[in-house]
């Protein structure tokens, strides 16, 4: 894997490793013994990859497998919003290999990449203490078959690049997201390049909740980066930690369609 | 874990609801059969606040005084408060044993809680070292900013 030299200018550093439980346990392990970000681990594979709550990210080699350590990147309130700022950074690296097809790919909230309305790539992000770290994984070569949202990967809809080529476009496009977020001020800025890229704004859709699930219509993400479901009933409510479905009447809850 | 929730009482909402648009308060608050409502509106210049049910903490040790307002809470010593808004959790993952219960002996910098908020996990340490004597937070709940989440003496 090689940095952007961009990225190494600013002062970006790059461990490699072949295999690693997570390459966010691996960060936030560094962390502890004082290591400060940006500081980018990859590995080639991860024995126990995690996704939100616990769930298992499926880590063969082939895909990428990267995360960024950060010291102090906002003020503590904000720092959810560095999710809409990863996830707009891997969208930019994934359109950058892949110019002609700018328009198959989409976000959904808060984070995922998709690809014709398949999910692509996950990001898990941890703070503790200080130490923030943004975990990526996006499926290069393979994807899961069986997803609680359906999987796709950049070979299987034809995009194929080196997965070096990838990294080295992700450190690039995380930095500038980085600056253009300049630790929170900037994220109104952010908020509407998401949105432009968001799958599914005004459609409904079905989000699980830690308490059940909620189904109504995606109004927008408000200035803290929110989910505003619209319901039925013509109220609105604002989510913060949830899982999105799409729904769609005839079929019942299935993949969001592709922009 | 299993947890008996109490149903939703949309009606006692509503009449809240209406009786804050009447009065032009910002947040009621009342507490009656263990169980504590909150409504609250915005107010000119802060983010929307969503009206919500909180049950009285199940896992205190003895009923919270009725004195003893959130705000009072937020002031105590050994208050953990929230640095975001977010979703609290109470362990690494569902069904996961909790970090800690009333009674756990905590060293500072042991991890309590984690919030989330946009798929952002924040790892909320102990602020010092004691014993976790009052959880004011179920797991799953929204907190907001500044909220009392639990008390350490």
């Amino acid at each position: 894997m090689k940095l952007d030299p961009a990225a190494v200018a600013a002062g970006v550093r790059l461990i490699e490793r072949e295999t690693v439980g997570s390459t966010n346990t691996e960060a936030l392990v560094l962390a502890r013994a004082g290591e400060r970000g940006p500081l980018w681990i990859t590995a080639r594979r991860q024995s126990a990859g995690r996704g939100r709550r616990g769930r298992v990210w499926v880590s063969e080699p082939g895909n990428l497998y990267a995360s960024l350590l950060l010291t102090d990147p906002s003020p503590p309130d904000r720092a959810a919003e560095l999710s809409f700022v990863a996830g707009l950074a891997v969208h930019d690296a994934v359109v950058a290999i892949a110019p002609a097809g700018a328009a198959r790919f989409a976000l959904k909230w808060p984070n995922d990449v998709l690809v014709d309305g398949k999910k692509v790539s996950g990001i898990l992000i941890e703070g503790e203490g200080p130490a923030v770290v943004v975990g990526i994984g996006v499926n290069c070569v393979q994807h899961p078959d069986e997803t609680s949202y359906p999987a796709a990967d950049l070979v299987a809809v034809g995009v194929c690049a080196p997965l070096e080529d990838l990294f080295a476009r992700l450190s690039a496009t995380m930095m500038r997201r980085l600056a253009q977020w300049d630790r929170g001020t900037g994220f109104a800025a952010i908020r509407a390049d998401w949105l432009a890229r968001a799958a599914g704004v005004g459609g409904p859709i079905c989000v699980a909740l830690a308490d059940g699930e909620r189904a109504g219509r995606f109004e927008t993400v408000d200035a803290h980066g929110r989910l505003v479901l619209k319901l039925s009933n013509g109220s609105s409510e604002t989510i913060t930690a949830g899982d999105v479905f799409a729904l769609a009447p005839e079929r019942g809850r299935l993949a969001m369609a592709g922009r | 874990m299993t947890k008996q929730k109490p149903a939703i009482d949309p009606d006692l909402i509503r009449e809240l609801a209406q009786l804050l648009e009447e009065t032009g308060l910002s947040e009621i608050e009342i507490e009656r059969d263990g169980q504590r409502v909150r409504v609250a509106r915005p107010v000119p210049g802060t983010a929307p606040a969503l009206p919500r049910q909180v049950e009285a903490p199940p896992t205190s040790p003895a009923p919270l005084d009725a004195e003893t307002t959130p705000a009072d809470l937020a002031k105590h010593p050994g208050a953990v408060i929230s640095p975001m808004v977010g979703t609290a959790y109470r362990g690494p993952e569902p069904g996961a044993m909790p970090f800690v219960d009333v009674g756990s002996q905590v060293a500072a910098g042991a991890t309590l809680l984690i919030i989330e908020a946009m798929k952002t996990m924040n790892q909320i340490p102990a602020p010092r070292a004691g014993t976790v004597t009052k959880i004011l937070i179920e797991d799953g709940q929204p907190v907001e900013f500044g909220e009392p989440m639990m008390i350490i003496e």
